[in-house]
This record gives structure tokens, sequence and C-alpha cells, in this order.
């Protein structure tokens, strides 16, 4: 028998086995960790109040879009007090325009769906009323509770 | 050196004989490849490469950063010298490719080449196909221009409606909660790294199994005359490569490429939609609920990608009924009312 | 059609290839002078100092914070004539003369035109800035925004082909 040739084959076996599940390990931890590398984590954010516009910029009745780095704001202005609901819509994600037309308030321009002043579906394909975003009038100011999350790049 | 002298250099170095290399010349196609339908099969190859081509001189100008995305482009079209010719090449290259590919499997499936044993290529011309359009929709995404932007959003949105793995899939495809400047990066690493990488893996393998079995005969043709892949097949599909580029040259003198607004995330504009070949699909899905569309259309592409056994099962309890062409017509005749229904309205 | 008929036809289509190409030359030169032109106005704009004073001067009264970075394009304004924006300014070279600019800059511009009469007011206005600016920095400002060229391609492209 040659020099360094394995004498049974269940030794043999063993051996194989041994490679092939210490190869297959390996390249399995080199692909979690190039997966770990496509998905990120979750960023941590925080729920803050932000201002965005004066009220008198808002006519009475009337509804504008605003849009923070934290997000798109669909605010209605009631006399000295405000409405206010994330501005994207819950189909798709488009940016819902204010569209008065009898209850409607709020139009998504890419499947016409329609929300009235609360934010809930008036027609359309949108499965959930528009989330309600916490907002008061000091000062003059509208300020409305949002949540950031961290942005470390520009 | 003389002649002999060359040969042996180079045989000595390039162990392959020259008869080996002139053998896939030599092969012989059944006559009725000689209609012009049959003229198709090297066509997605042609604007494959010339999208290859094009696309690396656009990636010499283009920059896949938010802030300079769109103006890049501007660049490439108005300023880069013959910039506009090699952005329209690449942009209604694209849309050929998904045309020529969809005639050749319209050829295929009619002359039903994928029977056995040659099902293998048919599978790997439905990766294909999908890449194709995985190809269309990610370099769509890239222009940066206001319907690019909200056809992305909205497209990749419709990721979450799917069962279970939904949302986490959007949040792998966006790199995150939300669209972000890392989402541009990896749509733009797709669609010039990945898929054309696969696309050439699939390509060589589905054209080595064309190689491998020969070109089907065709059932009811009863001629068994054959002719040249060299050089005969060869110049009708030079020739059709030559028109398709003369074409891709004067429509991009006569209408060149322009540019849409910049994309801006605060407003959607009040008419978006996807291209065109994604019509069908886009109007399947406003018709019925959402997740009755999702289920309809995995099923319709688990169909076309085993089509071959669903076939051959079909032939053997109706044969000569042709009930598959049937089927294959109807769905045709169904996906193009959907488009043009999509189109006109 | 036969072996020559099919050579023949690749030969033509080569030729017909060879003379597009030629011709895509004449329609690239036309669009490298538009380049050159456009180049050249930005040549001018960096080596002028005067156009550097007024860009800082439209930087340090915020006019970008409303009409947008160089004038590109303005922020909402709902329901305001000039496509519900606040207008971009990258016309004014060829609209407005050195006068009515210099008239709007000191006096603010305090109707905005709606787009839609039965809408709303477009909720933003523009100051007057005679308290502000004045002597160099309104000369500077003023030659800063008359040099402002809209860039190429700003037409919407609705086709694919």
């Amino acid at each position: 028998m040659k020099p360094g040739a394995v004498p049974s084959t269940r030794r043999r076996f063993l051996i194989n086995m041994l490679l092939g599940v210490a190869g297959l390990v390996g390249m399995g931890a080199l692909a979690t960790r190039f997966l770990q590398y496509l998905v990120p984590p979750a960023p941590p954010q925080r729920e803050v109040e932000l201002a965005t516009v004066r009220l008198d910029t808002i006519p009475d009745g009337a509804g504008v879009i605003v849009h923070l780095p934290a997000g798109h704001v669909a605010v209605e202005r009631d006399g000295d007090r405000v409405r206010a609901h994330s501005a994207v819509c819950t189909h798709l994600g488009c940016i819902v325009r204010w569209n008065p037309a009898g209850a409607q308030a709020w139009f998504c321009p890419c499947h016409h769906g329609s929300y009235d002043r609360d934010g809930r579906v008036l027609a359309g394909p949108p499965p959930r009323a528009l989330t309600a975003i916490p907002a008061e009038v000091r000062n003059g100011m509208v300020y409305v509770r949002v949540t950031v999350h961290a942005q470390d790049r520009a | 050196m003389r002649p002999t002298r060359v040969r042996s250099w180079i045989a000595e170095r390039v162990p392959v004989s020259l008869r080996s290399l002139e053998q896939p010349l030599r092969e012989e196609l059944p006559v009725h490849l000689r209609v012009w339908m049959g003229w198709l099969g090297g066509t997605p190859l042609l604007l494959f490469v010339l999208q290859v081509l094009t696309g690396i001189l656009l990636t010499f100008y283009y920059r896949p950063e938010v802030t300079h995305a769109y103006g890049s482009i501007r660049h490439i079209t108005y300023d880069v010298r013959f910039g506009w010719l090699v952005r329209g090449i690449h942009r209604l290259g694209a849309q050929l490719m998904v045309i020529t590919v969809l005639l050749h499997i319209i050829r295929v499936f009619v002359t039903r080449a994928y029977r056995r044993p040659r099902e293998l290529t048919w599978i790997f011309g439905a990766v294909m196909f999908t890449l194709t359009l995985g190809f269309c929709f990610t370099g769509y995404s890239l222009v940066y221009d206001s319907l690019s932007y909200w056809a992305t959003t909205v497209g990749t949105n419709l990721l979450a409606s799917i069962p279970v793995i939904g949302p986490s899939l959007l949040w792998i495809v966006r790199a995150g909660p939300d669209v972000n400047p890392d989402t541009l990066g990896r749509f733009y690493n797709v669609h010039v790294g990945v898929i054309p990488t696969v696309f050439t893996i699939v390509l060589a393998l589905h054209i080595w199994m064309v190689r491998l079995h020969g070109v089907a005969r065709l059932e009811s043709d009863p001629r068994r005359e054959t002719y040249f892949f060299f050089p005969e097949h060869v110049l009708r599909e030079t020739a059709m490569a030559l028109l398709i580029v003369l074409g891709l040259v004067l429509w991009s003198m006569v209408h060149p490429p322009g540019l849409g607004a910049p994309a801006d995330p605060a407003v959607t504009p009040s008419h978006i939609r996807p291209e065109w070949y994604f019509y069908p699909s886009y109007r399947w899905l406003k018709m019925v609920p959402m997740q009755a569309g999702i289920w309809t259309t995995v099923a319709f592409i688990v169909g076309m990608v085993f089509w071959p056994w669903i076939d051959a099962a079909i032939e053997k309890r109706a044969p000569g009924r042709r009930i598959g062409l049937w089927l294959g017509a109807t769905a045709f005749l169904f996906t193009l009312y959907l488009l043009i229904s999509e189109a006109v309205s | 059609m036969s072996l020559n008929g099919l050579k023949i036809m690749v030969a033509l289509l080569s030729l017909a290839l060879v003379g597009a190409l030629i011709a895509a030359a004449a329609v690239d030169a036309k669009r490298q002078k538009e380049a050159e032109a456009r180049a050249n106005v930005a040549l001018e704009a960096a080596i002028n100092p005067q156009i550097a004073r007024g860009r800082a001067v439209f930087e340090k009264y915020g006019c970008n914070s409303c009409h947008g970075r160089d004038g590109s394009g303005g922020i909402l304004n709902i329901n305001a004539e000039s496509g519900g924006r606040v207008n971009d300014l990258t016309h004014v070279f060829e609209t407005y003369s050195q006068q009515e600019i210099t008239d709007r800059i000191r006096n603010g511009v305090p109707e905005v035109g709606k787009s839609d009469p039965t809408g709303p007011d477009p909720p933003l206005r523009m100051p007057p800035y005679r308290d502000l600016i004045g002597g160099q920095e309104l000369k500077d400002l003023i030659a800063f925004v008359m040099h402002l060229r809209p860039a190429p391609g700003s037409k919407p492209d609705t086709t694919g082909w």
C-alpha cells in the first residue's frame, strides 16, 4: 500500500464528511456575514416635536403638505386648531394632495385614493386611514410630534 | 514567419483543434428557420451586448448619488460628446430588447421548440426574461427624474404586499425603513453588477444547451433539408443586427432622449405610471384585489417556467389538438388587452 | 434570399450605418455648440468677481431659501401661477429689464397670481428688500440674477422612447 493511503473505507468516509461539513460551515459563515452586510439594522429613533409652518400661512379651512426631513405631514387648519396626518398614502406610498370636494379633503394622484379631514378612507384602494400625527398650535406656530431616525448620511 | 510555423506556435500554446472550433459553424439548421421570425434568436443577444457596451460607457459619467444622479444624466445628454447617442441607444435598446425577447419567446412557443429534451433551455430562457424585466426596472430607477423616482417608489412598495416576507423584502431592497441614499446605490449595483453577471452566466448556459441539442424540428414541417449556420444564418442575423443598430442610431438622432423634472420626494406628480412593459401587471393589479393579483401573477410565472411539462401533459391527454397553443394565444391576447386598456386610459 | 443577396444586403446596411453615424456628427456638433455656449457663460461668471459677490448677496439675504440654489427652482407655493411653486430665476435675463428687477427686489411682490382662481391664495409673497439691500450689494445682486441661465432639458420628457 502507498504511504499516506487511508486503509479503511469507514475512516475515509468520516474524513470526507469532516471536510465537507467544515467546508460548508465555513462558506455558510462567510455568506452569513455578507448577508448581514446587506441588511441594515433598524436605526435608532426618537419622538420629537418639530415646528412646521406659521398658522396664518394656512388659509382657514384649507390644508397644506409640510415636508420635514422626518417625513411628509398633511396639515389642515380649522380655525385656531389644526389636524395633522401622515401625507403618505397607505396604498403604495405616494404623497397625497389637498383637494377638498364634499367630504374629501386629501386625494392621492396615483390610484385616486380619497381621504376625509380625519384621514379616513372615503374611496379608492387605500387599505387604512392616514396615520394621525399629534399637532398643536402655540404662539401662532404649528408643532407636530413625529418619529425621527438617525441619518448618518447626507 | 511562415504560416505553418505560426500555426504550430499557436497550436502548442492553445491546444485546441481547429476542426472542433469550426464545428459549431458547420451546424445544420432546419429550413423552417429561414423565415424572418427565425432571425430573432440572436437579436436579444445583440441587444444585450449593445446594452452592456452603452451601459459601460454611461457608467463613465453617471454618478449614483442622490444629489448628483439627475445632474450627471443631464450632463451626459447635453454636454458629453455623443452622450445623447449613447444614452439614446441604451434607452431604446432596452425597449427593443424586451420586444425581441417577447417575439423570440412567441416563436419558440408556437414552434414548440421547448419540448423534451429541451426543457432546460426553456427554463434558462424564462429566467433571462425575468432578469430582462429586472434590468428595465432597476435601470429606470437610476434616472432620478420625477417619474422615475415615483415609479420606483410605488413599484417597490408593492413588495410589502407579499404575505409573510413582504415587509422584510422591502427593507432589504430599500436598505432601511424608507427610501434613503443607499437605496439608489443598491439599485445601481444590481443593475450594473448583479444582474449582468447572472444574466451572462444563464445566457452562456442557454446558448450551450441550444448548441448541444441543435435547433428543434418543427413538428408540422415534413421537410428534412437543412442549411448551414455559417455563412447563411450568420448573414441573416448580421443583417438583422445592422438593421437594428441603424434604427437605434437614426431614432436617437430624430428623437434624442430628454429629461423630466428632477425627482422631488415631497410631491407626487399627477400622472405616474410604470413603463409600458409593466402595463399588463399594473392593469391587472388595479382590476383585482391586491392579494388575488399577487397570487395569480405568481401562478402565471410558475406556469410559464414549467410550461414544457404542462404542455407535454396536455399533449398526452389530447394529442394533436394544439390546446397548448390555444392557451398561449389566449394568454397573449389577454395580456395585450391589459396593455392596451392601460395605455389608452 | 440567396447567399449573394444576403451578402449584398449586409454590405449595404453597413454602409447605411456608416452614413447614419456621419450624419450623427452633425447633430452632435449643434449640441456641442450649445454646450460650449453654456460653458462660456459659466466661465465668465466664474472669473467675474461681481457675479461671485452677487451670489454671496443672494445667499446672505436668503433668496435661495425660496427661489432655490442659484435660483434654479422655488419651493412649494400652493396654487401660485408659476406652477404651484415660487418661480425660478433662470429666465429673468430675457423677461425683465434691469429697472424692473430693481423694482421687484426693492418693493417685493405683494400679489402672487393664482393658478386656479377658485383655489386658495398662495401663502408665500416676496417681501420688500429696500431697507436691507442697496448700493453696491444691490448692483451685484442684479448682475448675478441677470447672468442666470436655464439648465438644458428642463422640459418634461413624457415618453420612454
